[in-house]
């Protein structure tokens, strides 16, 4: 009577109990048959477990307090109608947009009915860059900002561009990073990320609120009427 | 002396995070994804307010769950606290060029082997080794813990025929 592939496999883990294990090892001492299965169960595992470990990636630094201090966050009822006001805005927009939709022409006109002749807006004050993507490219903001949002959107184009809308910050570029200096301002940015670009992702300060890896974007950021990622520099 | 729920997390999360995130990530071959999933199975568990009975065996439950939803829906995952991470293993010293492109392809073939095993045989070598007991697997693969052994050693005879180039899955 020879060990069964259940009792040699819980030699291996430690899951026999004493007494089974005590019987197992009492059978081994006179079986040489069973010993070489043990012993061959013994290879096999280690070699799995080192073809396993070929595939392994870094764990990501992630510590538990943060994590449970992320838990804690719930969303407040005004976010909730926030949204709410944006899906509205969002169905507001798609009607406007929409190719033949009568909804400009009555907007156009309850907007000169009520304020008369609109005054002449001047054009808000631009600045940026644009630069070539790398295989990993980082853009970074150098600082959280009381106010203001980063609008992303994908282009055809083959370039990365920023730009600052008002406000002030400046941008500083390398061959795999942008930094955007923003300490103190409280300006709105455009971003445009090329379809094309392998893998781009967007931080503030240490924290990345964007990555695209290929065709994939990952945020948890808010999209607009215009498929833009809204991400709050806050 | 009783922890807190709160001090409780902190152990659970210190003990499991990391064999987690590594499962998932050998699972999925994707550290992004296993990132976010390992971090998105513990804040299910802290908003849960109180420890299940099999902790181990309810965060591989909740954690393979998340995965299948995204591979079945590619639902866009939330990034929470990841920060940056290396692209492999940081422990080996840099390979010759024969020994990098030999590493490579043996690589590729772990991947596929994985990713070619029944679902259910693969998942069970993947807990095993990362050290889950027995019981944590059958409880979370919902399978009767008295053959996990000989469902085992099926499933690495399984690997080993498909990353040795066989067809040897059952």
């Amino acid at each position: 009577m020879h060990l069964e592939v259940e009792q040699i496999q819980r030699l291996l883990h430690g899951e026999l109990d004493a007494p089974g294990e005590a019987a197992v090892r009492g059978h081994l001492a006179a079986c040489a048959d069973c010993r070489g299965q043990v012993e061959e169960a013994e290879r096999e595992e280690a070699l799995i477990l080192g073809l396993l470990r070929r595939v392994d990636h870094a764990p990501p630094a992630v510590d538990a307090q943060a994590l449970a201090a992320s838990a804690r966050r719930v969303v407040p009822g005004w976010a909730r109608w926030a949204a709410g006001v944006l899906l509205s805005l969002a169905v507001a927009g798609v009607a406007y947009a929409a190719p033949g939709s009568p909804v400009p022409a009555w907007v156009d006109r309850v907007v000169g009915w009520v304020a008369g002749p609109a005054p002449a807006t001047p054009e808000p004050q631009l600045a940026g860059v644009a630069v070539e993507p790398s295989a990993r490219f980082t853009i970074t903001f150098g600082a959280e900002q009381e106010r203001g949002i980063a609008a992303v959107s994908l282009t055809d184009g083959s370039s990365i561009v920023a730009r600052r809308l008002a406000g002030t910050a400046t941008f500083t570029t390398g061959v795999d990073h942008l930094t955007i200096e923003n300490g103190g301002s409280t300006a709105d940015y455009e971003i445009e990320l090329p379809r094309s670009a392998p893998w781009v992702e967007i931080r503030i300060g240490a924290r990345r609120v964007l990555l695209k890896e290929g065709p994939r974007v990952i945020t948890d950021a808010l999209v607009d009427a215009r498929g833009r990622y809204l991400l709050p520099l806050r | 002396m009783t922890l807190s729920f709160h001090d409780r997390f902190v152990e659970l999360f210190n003990a499991h995070f990391h064999r987690l995130f590594r499962y998932l990530d050998r699972l999925s071959g994707d550290p992004e994804l296993a990132a976010d999933l390992a971090q998105e199975a513990f804040v299910r568990l802290y908003r849960r307010g109180s420890p299940p009975d099999s902790p181990e065996a309810w965060l591989i439950t909740v954690a393979t769950n998340l995965f299948r939803n995204d591979r079945s829906q590619r639902a866009r995952r939330l990034r929470l606290l990841t920060s940056a991470r290396g692209e492999a293993v940081l422990a080996d010293p840099p390979p010759s060029p024969a020994q990098a492109t030999e590493a490579n392809d043996s690589r590729q073939r772990v991947r596929a082997a994985i990713d070619r095993m029944p679902e259910r045989e693969g998942r069970m070598l993947l807990l095993r080794a990362e050290g889950y007991s027995y019981r944590d697997i059958a409880a979370a693969l919902d399978l009767n813990a008295a053959s996990v052994g000989t469902l085992l050693a099926r499933a690495k005879r399984a690997f080993r025929g498909l990353y040795e180039g066989g067809t040897d899955a059952p």
